[in-house]
């Protein structure tokens, strides 16, 4: 028999998260090529010139789906800055979680503590590259030497940042056995009901109108 | 939904255009900007970039050597906080590249045994 399976995410915040991924990963590489100088002088400005329109996609493809899907947006802001009590027991257990086993994990929402983690990382450190990468293409003229040196820097930390944090987004989604569906969610949008009861038991409960047991 | 894409171009537009207007590549008459295609690749080779040269040039007709730069090829503030970053990003990437195989194995393992 076919298990019975529940919608996660929407073909838009599918979409929204692969495209962002490309960029993401784009702007990261070219990013890595320039904080440690591997290209020279000729390929550092072909690099920069790669970042930069990747940059623009990276700015204009959150403000199109803030524009088409303000609802997720929206969504997506409070998962990823408004944390209960439960998301915050989850961040500080996980560690034990992943390398010791099963521990006992208080039930989550919609996103677990380290998925919120994530969100309000990529969005921070974001927003801080966006912000910096603004100054440094279009007024690093017009700007002090001593705050161009800062903005630089700022930069360079939002970049260390999500790169110190990507492999283990990357291994928990795609090679992590405990959450096996996680991938597959962001490609159809659906995980099994067994597999949300178990990840997400609040949010399972508040979307099926289950009660809790 | 045609609206909210009207309301995207206009930033895009605006953004672009505020750019342009703020930014000012042109402040070398002709005569300097020739003496910046021969002076540039003395040191540097090629400079594929033009407006870059400009904007490099403009910054290092400015101040004096001494302000920006330790020694040749590094900045004061930021080469020396960057050769720091970037032991620490190797540092910390290395660690989280570390923990992901631990953890692999350790799951791996624990999966083998069950």
């Amino acid at each position: 028999m076919e298990q019975r399976t529940v919608e996660r995410c929407r073909k838009p915040a599918i979409l929204m998260h692969w495209l962002f991924a490309i960029v993401f990963f784009v702007m990261l590489l070219t990013g890595g090529v320039m904080f440690f100088d591997l290209a020279g002088m000729d390929g550092g400005v072909r690099v920069r010139t790669i970042h930069r329109v990747a940059a623009v996609f990276f700015v204009f493809l959150p403000v199109l789906f803030v524009l088409f899907n303000p609802k997720s947006a929206i969504g997506f802001l409070k998962e990823a800055f408004i944390w209960d009590h439960d998301a915050a027991v989850w961040l500080k257990r996980s560690f034990g979680y992943y390398f010791r086993g099963k521990r006992q994990m208080p039930p989550q929402g919609y996103l677990n503590g380290d998925q919120k983690l994530w969100q309000l990382i990529v969005t921070v450190s974001g927003l801080i590259a966006i912000m910096t990468g603004i100054l440094l293409w279009f007024f690093k003229l017009k700007i002090s030497l001593v705050f161009y040196q800062w903005i630089l820097l700022t930069h360079a930390a939002s970049f260390m940042v999500v790169l110190f944090l990507f492999p283990v987004h990357f291994y928990l989604t795609t090679l992590y056995s405990g959450f096996e569906e996680s991938l597959s969610s962001m490609i159809d949008g659906k995980v099994s009901e067994s597999y949300a009861r178990e990840h997400y038991k609040k949010w399972f409960e508040e979307k099926t109108g289950e009660e809790q047991g | 939904m045609r609206i909210k894409a009207a309301i995207a171009v206009m930033i895009l537009a605006g953004i672009i255009a505020a750019a342009i207007l703020l930014v000012d590549d042109k402040s070398l008459n002709p005569a300097e900007l020739e003496n910046v295609r021969s002076i540039c690749p003395e040191c540097h080779g090629e400079v594929p970039e033009y407006s870059y040269a400009i904007k490099v040039h403009n910054r290092h007709a400015a101040f004096e050597c001494g302000f920006c730069h330790r020694d040749i090829g590094s900045l004061k503030t930021a080469d020396s906080i960057h050769k720091i970053f970037k032991w620490l990003c190797i540092g910390m990437l290395s660690l989280s590249l570390m923990g992901v195989l631990v953890n692999l194995f350790v799951n791996n393992k624990k999966n083998g045994a069950d």
